[in-house]
């Protein structure tokens, strides 16, 4: 028998979302089944290609390895959340300059990352940027595009 | 400089906002109301008989909408017209571990998983056949007894061009080795995924994560028994294809089917695991390589014997194995040339198309042989290869029309960039310097379903309110073709690149594009966008004319090009021969900042104005451009293989730490010079050129995709290694001032060329450090260990 | 594959609202998981190698999180601290240099700031035939980790005979813990017990540890400096992500005034369960010698079969690499 659905309260980009749903899901199927957050890529469903990852309480982890029923006391952050309409984020600006973008399947989580490592530090050293792009799998570009589009925000004389 | 304002600069691709907020949409963010969940059910057996499938249990599961199996398909498919061996679910046998052999659609996921768990199926296994040695041995159970041999063979080609042997008893140096591939994979980041909608009427719309729309369009109504005009195939964002999309696939079929049964829209996406039986990845590879060379002459013969492990069905497989041997026919002449390529059916997931389809393998080879050439001959690798590069508008032996060759100036840039003078053979032990070049096609010449159509149409329309719209079957798969179609656009018209709007991928709006593969888009899809804009830009300066009262310009007759190596038997049209090599479409007119100017008067008029004049008859402007190949190649079988109206050159050079105690390798640094003729958007061009060096490293250094008994045991991004950032050198790039004369403002491929010298660039580069020539893929440490032990103990 | 994940969950708040939990669910036999960062055991999970009732989550224990260092340098990690977080901690990075190092290799970014120091020093044992799909491991037939009764890697191996699985162990903390002459806290229901971490992994891939059932590991206590100097070094494809194919850490300590008095080696990624080793420079000829003979137990250990990218006799041959050059470093030429 499966379990009862159970209600679960989330907040996500400063909503709070609340839905009965089975008391396993991970945050991933809730964002993507549940609430349409389609941002967060699901790559592998594993915790290997990063593509899903999130900011719990500002720290970066991957939604398909997270019980969404463990973060009823946090708060969630997805790509969703971060920049609207015209105002990007920094990195976000950067990162379409340089070509940080071919698929775009690893960018939502390439942007969450560095938003993490830029509001942590806003001048972060060069084994601190490649740690947190290796967090994400990109296949399309290198990295390269990437390192350097870090690396303007990591040099711009003050962060927003 | 060219007089260029949009094309020629670095731009960002138009849906990059939208990517890098999470709106873009890929297949398995669409929601289509009531969605079935479709789940496949998979072979665990590499060989067996199916004795038996029982699936009453499973329809009976209430929510249960639609159960199949291979017996509700009654034909075959495949990518080639020559190859359709492969069943949407197995019937009577399946051939490799993780083969669909049933599937169901149902309310939920949950469902459907309890449904697949209910099916029973009876199977025998059989002994499976793994790697293409065992598969050339004859045998009474073939895998595809429908062939009819008493072996494993899928295809066998030989061409033989000269005299090789010869050449070869003339050479003062001649070199034979022997090299061997694992199998590597495509790795994209975005599992396929396909959604089917359905309507009223039956007809389907297949929205599926794929390179090929036409051809998925195609397969679906052949499969399905459809009329083609009932089966739309759409292609929302796609996340990463490299070749691994380009085929149409069963799970398109099945969830396609499912929809007709169940009369509901049906969702299906791929596990990752999933992606690896999907496979279709570079082919396993045993080949032996002989070079015969000559320091006056250069490379007077070269000859190869090929085996490739296909898997389980044909894919592009008979390409393959012609790629294998005529893809080597560059980037220097080779006067005496012949292979042997034998493709092999083996009971494991299929292989097929990769980044650098076919050429990448041997390049390997050829490129280390050539090295150990070079070094016994006292020349320096860099110069020599300059040197002994393809001239422009020249013959190969195999009848390749070899048109602008770029790359003589690049690496030379390259060479001095690099440093290669003053490290080559002076580094200390442990680091060294190595140099590769390759070719590759910026499209096949030839369609893969023989017709005389343009392998490349756009439509374009332009509205009162200055919309211009470019509808166009070429799949943005991530390279940016969506926005270098755009650009073009922009750029003949006189507008901003945001004012142009791309429709793609759609096979009922767009018209036929053959798809993203060969590296065909950006040259064909280019061309056929190119043509269409100038069309229109003809109507709007008419608009122009009317209003300022002057009258139309003269536009020249399209001529054909001087050179005598078009070879073909049609009379020059305005598509491919005026249009195409004449980059240069000034009519006295200039079209920028919201104007239409007449240079010669002055006179000048708002360019909305203008679109107002001209509409005023029809209404709307609409404009039609398209490409076809010339025709091309000589007359013997097989001479189609590896056709291109133009070719690209690249040349890698690459530095490299060895760790002699360890036999890891490290690539501190890479410098590329490309010849893509004219780089339409150098942004998007140099990140083709990066992502090729990323997946060449991995293939060099350390991919594998590893079977056990037929299975995949690497089937996911922990145990398939491809390099982290951290294994990522700074790649430095030069890439070429030239312009190709059929190319659309002069361009060639980028995409797919740059991958195969990255290899042997690094191969080049270990020698140069240490010593010692690798001749296994991928360069693992333990074996850069042995090779050093190997010659330690000499 | 994973069609939705079916378990009750549930989060107590204490150690006293778990332990009247446990004991319920202990009495009841029924079927349960405890979870802390759960990394490592959702893609199992999902992978269908376990399938639990329920889950309950450590989360709310907040008294098992957090980085305790009193004046003399001893350390009381809570065993659900995260590595992010451990690896950050510049007292931690003062003190223990390779220990921040050590867990600053483990999986990504991402992994680190949610699994735990409990979860690593528990992380489970793996094999490219156990970490696989149902479908793949059908395809193999179940092996004895898997309940089935066959072991692809050493094919004679037969129930109830140890080490009944090969799986390998592979935790980047462990061997660094190890020369940090860890102690574990371990609470249950039953009571409170501290056992060394030295002897708590067993020489098999399925009984793997000393932890009860109804066990919790709450911290990691490290004595105070004891003046060992320690190098860990990872063999691994790439920097980021990767298990360690084998990983070493070498420990040396003065003596009486000897620099070279004492020397620990402490190995992962290579066997079942980690090698350890001290050797004191009091019992050989020469520094040398001491070294020959701890590149010789390291390598005489790592005779067990198991798979990786790398093959055995490989990573085999690192061993003696990767301590000498880690002796290397912290010793200099001195030892020849």
């Amino acid at each position: 028998m499966n379990p009862a659905p159970h209600l679960l309260r989330l907040n996500i980009n400063g909503q709070c979302h609340t839905r009965a749903v089975a008391p396993a899901i991970t945050l991933l199927d809730f964002l993507r089944e549940e609430i349409g957050l389609t941002g967060s890529k699901r790559g592998c469903d594993l915790g290997e290609c990063g593509c899903c990852a999130v900011l719990v309480d500002g720290a970066p982890m991957l939604s398909c390895l997270l019980p969404a029923a463990d973060l009823e006391a946090s708060a969630i952050t997805t790509i969703e959340g971060i920049g609207c309409g015209s105002d990007l984020h920094p990195l976000q600006e950067a990162m379409i300059e340089h070509g940080a973008i071919q698929c775009g399947y690893c960018t939502p989580a390439m942007v969450l990352n560095g938003v993490a490592l830029f509001a942590r530090e806003p001048h972060p050293d060069e084994h601190a940027m490649q740690t947190t792009i290796a967090a994400t799998t990109c296949r399309c570009t290198g990295y390269n595009a990437i390192r350097n589009a870090y690396r303007a925000v990591a040099a711009r004389e003050e962060s927003r | 400089m060219k007089p260029y304002r949009i094309v020629g600069q670095p731009q960002a691709q138009i849906d990059a906002r939208d990517k890098v907020t999470g709106r873009a949409r890929y297949a398995d963010d669409l929601r289509l109301p009531n969605a079935l969940h479709a789940l496949i059910l998979r072979s665990p057996h590499a060989s067996a008989r199916i004795l038996g499938i029982d699936t009453t249990r499973a329809a009976a599961l209430p929510g249960v909408r639609a159960v199949l199996t291979g017996a509700d398909f009654e034909r075959t498919f495949g990518v080639l017209p020559i190859s359709k061996d492969e069943p949407a679910l197995a019937r009577e046998r399946v051939r490799y571990v993780g083969e669909p052999v049933a599937a169901v659609a149902a309310e939920n996921a949950e469902i459907a998983a309890q449904a697949l768990a209910l099916i029973a199926i009876e199977y025998e296994p059989t002994p499976p056949v793994l790697d293409a040695r065992h598969a050339l041995k004859p045998t009474d159970d073939p895998l595809h007894p429908e062939l009819k041999r008493g072996d494993n063979l899928h295809k066998q080609v030989e061409q033989r061009f000269g005299d090789p042997d010869a050449a070869f008893a003339a050479a003062p140096i001649v070199i034979e080795k022997r090299f061997r591939y694992a199998a590597v994979t495509h790795a994209f980041t975005e599992p396929h995924a396909v959604q089917v909608e359905i309507d009223g009427r039956g007809n389907l719309t297949v929205y599926s994560a794929t390179q090929v729309p036409h051809y998925v369009h195609l397969a679906l109504a052949e499969v399905l028994g459809l009329d083609e005009h009932r089966v739309r195939v759409v292609k929302p964002h796609l996340g990463g294809g490299f070749g691994g999309k380009s085929d149409p696939f069963p799970h398109e079929m099945i969830a396609a089917k499912l929809a007709l049964v169940s009369g509901r829209n049906v969702r299906l996406r791929f596990s990752r695991e999933d992606v690896f039986f999907s496979h279709h990845g570079r082919h396993p590879t045993e080949l032996t390589m002989k070079l015969g060379f000559d320091p006056a002459q250069g490379i007077t013969a070269l000859t190869g014997d090929i085996l490739i492990d296909g898997g389980a069905y044909g894919s592009f497989g008979v390409v393959t194995t012609y790629y294998n041997g005529v893809l080597l026919q560059g980037p220097y002449p080779v006067p005496n040339f012949a292979f042997r390529c034998r493709r092999l059916y083996t009971n494991k997931p299929m292989c097929g198309a990769m980044r650098g389809h076919g050429g990448v393998n041997p390049r390997f080879a050829s490129e280390v042989l050539m090295d150990m050439a070079l070094t016994e001959a006292g020349l320096d690798p860099c110069q020599a290869r300059i040197d002994l590069l393809h001239r422009e508008n020249t013959l190969t032996v195999n009848e390749f029309r070899i048109t602008s060759v770029g790359l003589k100036r690049g690496l030379e840039e390259a060479m001095r960039r690099s440093g290669w003078r003053e490290k080559y053979g002076k580094l200390p032990f442990g680091r060294g310097i190595g140099v590769a070049c390759g070719f590759f096609i910026s499209g096949s010449a030839l369609p893969i379903h023989w017709n005389e159509r343009p392998g490349s149409t756009v439509r374009m329309t332009l509205e009162f309110d200055g919309a211009i719209t470019v509808y166009s079957g070429a799949s943005d798969i991530g390279q940016g073709s969506d926005t270098v179609l755009a650009m073009m656009a922009a750029e003949v018209l006189g507008v901003e690149l945001d004012q142009v709007k791309v429709v793609a991928a759609d096979t009922r709006l767009t018209p036929v594009d053959l798809g993203s593969y060969s590296s065909r888009v950006t040259f064909m899809a280019g061309n056929a966008a190119r043509n269409a804009a100038i069309r229109m830009r003809r109507l709007l300066v008419a608009g122009a004319c009317r209003k300022l009262g002057l009258s139309e310009p003269e536009y020249p007759q399209p001529q054909p090009p001087a050179d005598f190596f078009r070879q073909g038997q049609r009379a020059p049209d305005f598509e491919a021969d005026y249009l195409g090599a004449n980059p240069d479409y000034r009519d006295g007119f200039e079209l920028s900042g919201g104007r239409i100017r007449h240079l010669a008067s002055g006179a000048d008029i708002a360019w909305l104005d203008a679109v107002h004049a001209a509409i005023e008859g029809p209404g709307i402007l609409q404009t039609v451009g398209n490409y076809r190949a010339p025709k091309l190649g000589g007359k013997f079988k097989g001479a189609g293989a590896g056709l291109s109206p133009s070719y690209s050159f690249t040349a890698f050079i690459v530095e490299v730490t060895v760790d002699p105690e360890t036999g890891h390798v490290r690539v501190d640094k890479a410098t590329c010079a490309h010849d893509c003729g004219f780089a339409l958007n150098p942004l998007a061009v140099r990140g083709q050129i990066e992502g090729c060096f990323h997946m060449g490293m991995g293939q060099a250094l350390m991919e594998e995709v590893v079977h056990e008994g037929g299975a995949v045991q690497n089937a996911g991004f922990l145990e398939y290694k491809i390099p982290s950032p951290f294994e990522e050198p700074e790649i430095d790039i030069v890439l070429s001032d030239g312009e190709d004369n059929e190319g659309p403002f002069g361009a060639k491929e980028a995409g797919e060329g740059p991958l195969a010298p990255v290899i042997p660039a690094i191969a080049n580069a270990i020698f140069d450090a240490v010593g010692v020539r690798l001749q296994e893929l991928p360069m693992r440490p333990d074996r850069v260990l042995a090779a050093l032990r190997k010659a330690g103990a000499r | 594959m994973n069609a939705g994940l079916q378990f009750e969950f549930e989060r107590p708040q204490s150690l006293a609202e778990l332990g009247a939990r446990l004991a319920q669910l202990s009495a009841a036999g029924a079927d349960y998981v405890l979870a802390a960062g759960a990394t490592d055991l959702m893609p199992q999970l999902k992978l269908g190698l376990r399938s639990p009732q329920r889950m309950i989550s450590l989360g709310g224990l907040s008294e098992l999180r957090g980085i305790a260092i009193d004046g003399d340098g001893r350390c009381r990690i809570g065993a659900l601290t995260s590595l992010a977080t451990i690896a950050a901690d510049t007292r931690l990075q003062a003190l223990h240099p390779a220990l921040t190092a050590a867990v600053a290799r483990v999986a990504s970014a991402p992994i680190r700031s949610r699994a735990t120091l409990g979860g690593n020093v528990l992380v489970d044992n793996r094999c490219s035939f156990i970490n696989q799909s149902a479908l793949n491991r059908a395809a193999h037939r179940p092996c004895f980790k898997a309940g089935g009764e066959v072991c692809h890697i050493v094919k004679s191996a037969q129930r109830g005979k140890l080490p009944q699985c090969q799986a390998r162990f592979v935790s980047d903390s462990v061997p660094v813990l190890l020369l940090l002459d860890a102690e574990l806290r371990l609470w249950s229901p039953r009571g409170e017990r501290r056992v060394a971490l030295a002897g708590f992994h067993h020489d098999d891939g399925i009984e793997r540890h000393d932890l009860a059932r109804d066990e919790v590991l709450v911290a990691i206590e490290l004595p105070a400096p004891t003046g060992r100097r320690i190098d860990y070094a990872k063999l691994a494809v790439r920097a980021n992500l990767d298990f360690p194919s084998l990983g070493v850490a070498l420990g040396l300590r003065a003596i009486d005034n000897d620099a070279f008095g004492e020397l620990a080696v402490a190995l992962t990624g290579i066997g079942t369960h980690p090698g350890h080793w001290r050797h004191r420079r009091a019992d050989f000829p020469s520094a040398a010698a001491m070294l020959d003979a701890a590149v010789a137990a390291a390598r005489d250990f790592a005779a067990s079969y198991d798979q990786d990218f790398f093959p055995r006799d490989y990573r085999k041959r690192m061993i003696e690499v990767f301590i000498r050059r880690a002796a290397a470093r912290l010793g200099g030429a001195a030892w020849t």
